[in-house]
């Protein structure tokens, strides 16, 4: 697990995706957020719980002087406490998600699994929340436990943009390990392809359930992957494993790749319905602030 | 298999251009860096087999389209199929059906340009007569026949049938020379008389059996009308085929149909009394006639005229509903005597005119019917009784009298009364029979001169020099009737003239009287039965009297010799002398009437009388009819059968005295238009008869072809024959008496119904006699290819190119298709 990266330890060029990057996750959040009230209170809950009366070692300011001034005694008001939203967002670095990079004009997934993370953590620390970041493929690459200072954010974004998709993916792999970093629970954000087992996968994933943390997964496509639109003969070479390639007619292929296709994608929606973990398939050719938006009602709805 | 443009296989190598660009692709191809890679190795790993085998089927269908459309241009036939050998040698029967109902308009016309000459060259010599702008079958029947002769090479032996009105043999045997086969096609001739298809499909397979060549066909032209295959037994045709079946060269028949296009026929029939047609001059004659309609249109104002030697005497016009029949009478009297031609014709196409149809091939020949009948001076019989003469008393004379005389009988009576002598004049002389009563002493040889039949009735005996007369009448060809009565000497009778007597008359011995067994009172009848006597075929109507009405109570028991013939079977000529027939028996099997022929005449014997106390037989009405009937069957006899069947044999028996002197010459030549059958009897018959021969016995056809006929003589008998009456009509044969003889073939009522079998039907008949049925002469040729070379199996294979292309299209789809 590599150490936090300071401004130091970024390039030029990693500075400068940096920047964009923290540009383009405030324009998003803020665009959502916009009109929002923020609360006066900081750091406490506002959800008044009782009054009890006063004892001895209690808060002075913790009195209820109103109170005090009708009924001439003293009570104190006590409040529900809130705690922080401790979220870890997940992002998958594999070769897999390098897909639309080359020769291309079009965003990697890597690329909007990045942005959609920065988005995602611009925005909770934008509301006090925790917000840790772990990247990975076959292992975890990079850790970062969640804390809720805007400075914290930096550090987040930083990771991002230095991360660079590489290797291949082992998910469930990564998860088991992660699962006792995380102690208490809180919601995780999975950024990914999920081009892993799906039964491994989902196995790893409901020990978070367990754990009663709230599971997100963001699963990335690209267009192509979703239409298979080759013709003619074709060389697939894994972006993954270089020494993998099969060469293909495509025209040939396309009925049964796009069989399996729907066959994948039935089984972890299942799989992830079955767990009740949300699963939000999201192509890279989508804008990042309607699909944050759908999240977030659909988690409001779901609350 | 072989290829008729085999330098159009080379188009096969087209196959290897798929292939070639395959193999041009596998080196093209394009690098994509992919993430998914367990998804396309899953979908490999389920499908890569089925993929393969696809695209190795997708690549083996687009060669095979190439290659197949090459194949297809250098049309190869498939020489498997063929399954005839011996190359152009062919031994073929062809048999034309020229009967009348080939007439018919014809349902399709015949095909092509050479056989369309020849259609036309047919129209004008054979359906010429139906005049219709349409041609008719039988020149649709030429026309195909044409066309096969034309196609059969030089060394094919080809014979040449006719089946209409008995089978012609036309070209005389099997001959090589195609020409001479298409100039006696050309003759030919339609509207014969009913198709004897059955003997021509006899004589062609006899005739195939002795063939050398080692194809053998025999062809058969017809329109298959139901009518004429209705009378054929079945079996007889696969027992027929069976036995003329060579395992060698196996004989290849075919049927080819040419079907009349619909059953619109008009057709009139003179329906001719049973019996003997003769008529005395002052007989009033009936003539009966039958119009049909076949079709379905009604007809109306339908000439129908009658004529009596070209002469017409009545004219009637009449209307027939669709698929009805009209009866007419018309009477007549014909005052001079011989052989006249009856004939009642109607005039179809006028009718069909007038109705407003358009005309086409009519069937002609069954517009006109003809009857030939005899006038004759009456028959004049002596009636012997014991009776005395002028006595009032009624006997069995009395009943016999007046049943053969009726007439004259009561013209005896009427002829006092003025009111009624108007009516005894115009009917005196109207009785075909002349009757005298006689006692047994009047037999004098004087008398018997100038009788034709003597009755003997009830007569005890005879005195030894009357019955040697009446002997000598017999044998010189009279006719003697013996009843038997209570008075009659069986025994007399016996000695005299029974079976044991030097000259023998009786075709019985007179046995013991006999009486029903049982109550007194009761009765026998006469066997109900189908009378084959000629004289007794008129009974074979019920409406003209019924012999089983008459009751028997007394009858002598004829007692034959063994050589009678015991059953009704006809007359031999070759046995007359001896031969004795039993014409009518009763209900206990004992004979009632028995015949014999004895020298040039003939004896008529009965068991019992013809008085009313052995049976009513003389208080019936049927004693008129059948006491006359026996007198003109028996008076009539030597007289030739005028009315005859097309086809069948036209005989006149010659009576010494009616031979005209004998000319030598007459032998030298036939004439040439003789038919080559009768032109062998010529040959058969001139080489050590010449002496004997009358001069110039000719037969007019009713073609005007004239034949002199020879006279075949057997034993004391001479008559002349003639068999080729194919077609009906009147013939004239003159020579044998002062006036011509007219003798009629007449044509069966069923020809002229134009419906032919169905389709079924004439694949079953084609069955059993292991036929092919070909629609025309070019399909008999195409199929005659197949067997000789093979067949050409392009458009299978064009078929299995678009199978191909169809296959490969579904294919590249399903490959591709993109699931929903």
């Amino acid at each position: 697990m590599s150490q936090v990266p300071s401004d130091a330890l970024l390039s030029a060029t990693d500075r400068d995706k940096l920047a964009k990057l923290q540009l383009y996750a405030r324009q998003v959040v803020e665009g959502i957020t916009v009109g929002m009230h923020r609360s006066p209170h900081k750091g406490f809950s506002v959800e008044f719980k009782e009054h009890r009366p006063y004892v001895r070692g209690d808060e002075i300011r913790t009195i209820d002087w109103k109170l005090y001034g009708k009924t001439d005694r003293l009570y104190i008001r006590q409040y529900e406490e809130e705690t922080n939203l401790r979220c870890t967002i997940l992002v998958d670095q594999s070769g897999s998600m390098a897909y639309g990079a080359k020769g291309s004009t079009k965003t990697s997934k890597h690329d909007f699994g990045v942005r959609l993370a920065a988005c995602l953590a611009y925005m909770l620390v934008g509301q006090q929340d925790s917000v840790g970041l772990v990247t990975f493929d076959t292992e975890m690459r990079n850790y970062i436990p969640p804390r809720s200072k805007p400075s914290h954010l930096r550090s987040l974004l930083g990771t991002l943009a230095a991360s660079k998709p590489n290797g291949e993916t082992a998910i469930s792999e990564v998860l088991t390990k992660l699962v006792p970093k995380i102690r208490k629970r809180g919601l995780l954000v999975l950024i990914s392809d999920c081009f892993d087992e799906v039964d491994n996968l989902l196995r790893t994933l409901s020990y978070f359930r367990h754990a009663r943390n709230d599971v997100v997964v963001f699963q990335v496509w690209d267009r192509d992957e979703l239409e298979f639109p080759f013709r003619g003969r074709t060389q697939f070479r894994s972006l993954e494993l270089a020494s993998h390639m099969r060469l293909l007619d495509s025209s040939l292929l396309r009925k049964s790749y796009l069989e399996n296709l729907a066959k994948f994608r039935t089984a972890l929606s299942a799989g992830c319905g079955k767990q009740k973990i949300d699963l939000i398939s999201c192509t890279t050719d989508q804008p990042h602030a309607s699909l944050l938006a759908s999240y977030l009602a659909a988690r409001g709805r779901s609350l | 298999m072989i290829f008729l443009n085999a330098l159009l296989i080379a188009g096969t190598a087209a196959a290897s251009i798929p292939l070639i660009i395959h193999l041009l692709n596998r080196s093209r191809f394009k690098v994509l860096d992919w993430g998914a890679m367990h998804l396309l190795e899953s979908a490999l790993k389920i499908n890569s087999r089925r993929i393969q085998w696809q695209a190795w089927l997708l690549l083996l269908l687009r060669m095979l389209i190439p290659a197949i459309l090459a194949l297809c241009l250098a049309r190869p036939v498939l020489t498997a199929w063929r399954t005839a050998a011996g190359g152009n040698q062919h031994s073929v029967v062809l048999v034309i059906d020229n009967s009348l109902s080939m007439e018919a308009a014809a349902a399709k016309a015949p095909e092509g340009t050479t056989e369309g000459n020849a259609g036309r060259n047919v129209e004008r010599t054979a359906a010429g007569n139906a005049g219709g702008s349409t041609s008719s079958c039988f020149a649709a029947a030429i026309a195909e026949a044409t066309a096969l002769i034309q196609r059969f090479g030089p060394s094919t032996e080809i014979t040449l049938l006719t089946s209409g009105g008995g089978v012609v043999d036309q070209t005389s045997g099997a001959t090589f020379d195609t020409q001479r086969v298409l100039r006696r096609l050309r003759d030919v001739r339609g509207g014969a008389g009913a198709s004897a298809l059955r003997d021509a499909l006899s004589t062609g397979l006899a005739s195939l059996a002795k063939a050398k060549q080692p194809r053998r066909h025999l062809i058969l032209i017809s329109d298959f009308q139901r009518s004429q295959w209705e009378g054929i037994e079945p079996e007889s045709l696969t027992t027929l085929r069976a036995s003329s079946e060579s395992k060698a060269s196996p004989i290849e028949v075919t049927f080819i149909p040419v079907m009349a296009r619909s059953p619109d026929n008009l057709s009139v029939q003179i329906d001719r009394p049973l019996g003997p047609s003769v008529v005395t001059p002052k007989q009033t004659l009936e003539v009966r006639v039958a119009v049909r309609n076949h079709g379905r249109q009604r007809v109306k104002n339908l000439p129908v005229v009658l004529t009596a030697d070209k002469v017409q005497l009545a004219s009637k016009n009449v209307e027939i509903a669709g698929d009805s029949q009209v009866f007419l009478a018309f009477s007549c009297q014909l005052q001079t005597l011989g052989s006249h031609v009856l004939s009642v014709s109607i005039d179809e196409r006028a009718a069909r005119i007038a109705s407003g149809e358009s005309p086409q091939a009519l069937v002609s020949s069954d517009d006109v019917s003809r009857w030939s009948v005899e006038v004759i001076e009456p028959v004049r019989v002596g009636i012997v009784s014991t009776r005395a003469a002028n006595s009032k008393l009624i006997d069995e004379s009395t009943f016999l009298n007046l049943a053969l005389s009726p007439y004259a009988v009561s013209l005896d009576g009427a002829s006092t009364n003025e009111e009624t002598a108007g009516w005894a004049e115009a009917q005196a002389g109207a009785d075909p029979i002349e009757c005298e009563i006689v006692g047994p002493q009047d037999l004098s040889e004087k008398w018997l001169a100038t009788r034709q039949a003597i009755i003997l009735t009830n007569i005890p005996t005879l005195d030894d020099a009357t019955a040697q007369r009446v002997t000598q009448f017999v044998q010189a060809g009279g006719l003697l009737i013996i009843w038997a009565g209570d008075a009659l000497q069986s025994q007399w009778y016996n000695q005299r003239w029974g079976t044991a007597a030097a000259v023998r008359l009786l075709p019985a011995d007179f046995a013991e009287l006999s009486r029903p067994v049982g109550r007194p009172q009761a009765t026998l009848k006469i066997q109900n039965q189908s009378y084959e006597h000629p004289a007794l075929t008129f009974f074979n109507r019920s409406s003209n009297g019924r012999l089983d009405s008459i009751d028997f109570n007394t009858w002598y028991r004829l007692q034959a010799d063994s050589k009678t013939n015991p059953s009704n079977a006809s007359p031999k000529k070759t046995d007359t002398e001896q031969a004795a027939l039993t014409m009518l028996v009763l209900d206990n099997g004992d004979p009632l009437l028995m015949e014999r022929a004895v020298g040039r005449g003939r004896v008529m014997q009965w068991a019992t009388s013809c008085g009313e106390r052995w049976s009513n037989l003389p208080l019936r009405e049927v004693f008129v009819p059948l006491v006359q009937q026996l007198v003109l069957y028996g008076a009539t006899s030597s007289m030739p059968q005028l009315n005859i069947e097309a086809g069948g044999m036209l005989a006149v028996a010659l009576s010494s005295t009616a031979l005209p002197p004998a000319d030598p010459k007459a032998n030298q030549a036939a004439d040439k238009s003789n038919s080559d059958k009768s032109k062998a009897n010529t040959d058969k018959f001139n080489s050590d008869k010449s002496k004997l021969l009358p001069a110039e016995i000719e037969l007019l056809t009713p073609q005007n072809l004239r034949y002199r006929l020879d006279v075949q003589s057997l034993g004391e008998s001479r008559s002349v024959q003639f068999a080729s009456t194919n077609f009906p009509g009147a013939y004239q044969l003159s020579g044998v008496q002062e006036r011509p003889i007219a003798i009629v073939a007449g044509v069966r009522a069923e020809e002229s119904v134009l419906t032919p079998l169905d389709q079924g039907e004439l694949n079953d008949w084609a069955k059993r006699l292991d036929a092919q049925v070909q629609p025309s002469a070019s399909a008999f040729w195409q199929a005659e290819q197949v067997k000789q070379t093979g067949r050409e199996i392009w458009r299978y294979m064009l078929a299995a190119l678009v199978v191909c292309l169809l296959a490969e299209l579904l294919l590249q789809q399903s490959l591709t298709r993109t699931p929903t």
